[in-house]
């Protein structure tokens, strides 16, 4: 009884947490992401061998952010990091027109969301690096990564600068109205 | 592929040192430009965009035919003399826009030449001294379908010969040349 009034309270007045993973191929840009919009600075990010946890407030919701290192031999640990995701971010270097780099990403990330512990997390989509000279534009990305060919999943690909900022905070804005609007179709 | 052995045992190239800051040992490898790094200076090179320089691990990325070629086709000595020649002080900045014309056409050359035959022949005869694979510095799963890909892949370069010390590898190479 005392702990059902405490859910009852925490639903009404708690703050959400929300479980993110984020992942990417290496040097995407998901460390300097994460920092981004945990200190609102630019660090210089060392090649993530393992992971960083970090908790963003953002709009009332508590997102803690695992990101995780996309060196081509440890992505196969991403697995470890699968349970009780809410939502994926699936960063990219926009920069990179590489077509075996696209390809990678594109393998990588269908081969996500074709995880089972994933069937219902959402993704959103970082386009990073826009700063830099001939990025890939958002559209021409949604086509290279086969997003429209995502079924039963609610995505989002947002283009951002992880150095300025910039987009950032939008992707935070889809994810917690995601987020908010999942919790009403619940009730 | 994990070429990091043939990277180090080709050290009559300058390329046992990081070529930004001579840190012994460098385990990052500038895949456009054919030479060396060490962690600290393969982090800023990630910074300046995959154009400038693409880096990988020589012990964390899987390595394809493509960069092992410019890895023998290139070297820091190398790249040390090209800029020598075209007469740019040591350190450079790497993204400066005055430098980018002369890194490309480093690039460049260095891309032609790596598709030469003589290259095929080096990495041949590497692969004859390279038996062992990297230790592996990671948990492996066992029923992780990536971690066997790669195993298999990893196959045709690894057989029942021990170890043998990088000093050795690369005398192995030379002395038949």
């Amino acid at each position: 009884m005392g702990s059902s009034i405490t859910d009852l309270f925490n639903k009404l007045f708690g703050k959400k947490e929300v479980r993110i993973l984020m992942v990417g191929l290496d040097a995407a840009g998901k460390t300097t992401i994460l920092y981004k919009l945990m200190l609102g600075e630019v660090v210089t990010a060392i090649p993530t061998i393992g992971f960083n946890v970090e908790t963003v407030e953002y709009k009332n919701i508590k997102f803690t952010v695992w990101d995780v290192g996309g060196q081509d031999t440890i992505r196969p640990l991403w697995v470890h990091y699968y349970q009780n995701t809410d939502a994926v971010i699936f960063v990219v270097d926009s920069h990179d027109r590489e077509p075996d780099r696209v390809q990678d990403a594109r393998e990588e990330l269908h081969k996500l969301m074709n995880e089972d512990q994933l069937k219902d997390a959402a993704l959103l989509v970082f386009a990073n690096k826009q700063d830099l000279p001939k990025a890939m534009t958002l559209s021409e990305l949604t086509e290279k990564l086969n997003l429209n060919q995502l079924r039963n999943r609610d995505w989002h690909a947002q283009a951002c600068c992880a150095k300025t900022g910039e987009g950032l905070y939008q992707g935070l804005d889809w994810l917690s109205n995601y987020i908010q609007n999942k919790g009403k179709k619940a009730k | 592929m994990n070429y990091s052995l043939l990277i180090q045992s080709l050290n009559n190239k300058g390329n046992e040192k990081c070529f930004d800051c001579a840190t012994s040992d460098p385990n990052w490898f500038s895949c456009d430009l054919g030479i060396t790094l060490c962690q600290d200076c393969a982090v800023h090179h990630r910074g300046y965009g995959r154009y400038i320089s693409f880096v990988r691990s020589t012990t964390l990325d899987n390595w394809n035919i493509k960069y092992a070629r410019i890895a023998v086709a290139g070297g820091n000595d190398k790249f040390a003399n090209y800029l020598q020649e075209q007469q740019i002080q040591l350190p450079i900045s790497y993204d400066s826009s005055d430098l980018g014309s002369i890194l490309e056409s480093y690039k460049q050359q260095l891309l032609t030449q790596s598709n030469l035959p003589e290259i095929d022949q080096v990495i041949e005869k590497y692969e004859k001294y390279l038996r062992t694979p990297q230790p592996i510095q990671k948990p492996i799963q066992a029923n992780d379908p990536n971690q066997q890909v790669n195993v298999q892949k990893s196959k045709n370069i690894s057989g029942k010969v021990p170890f043998k010390p990088k000093q050795q590898i690369a005398k192995g190479i030379f002395q038949e040349e």
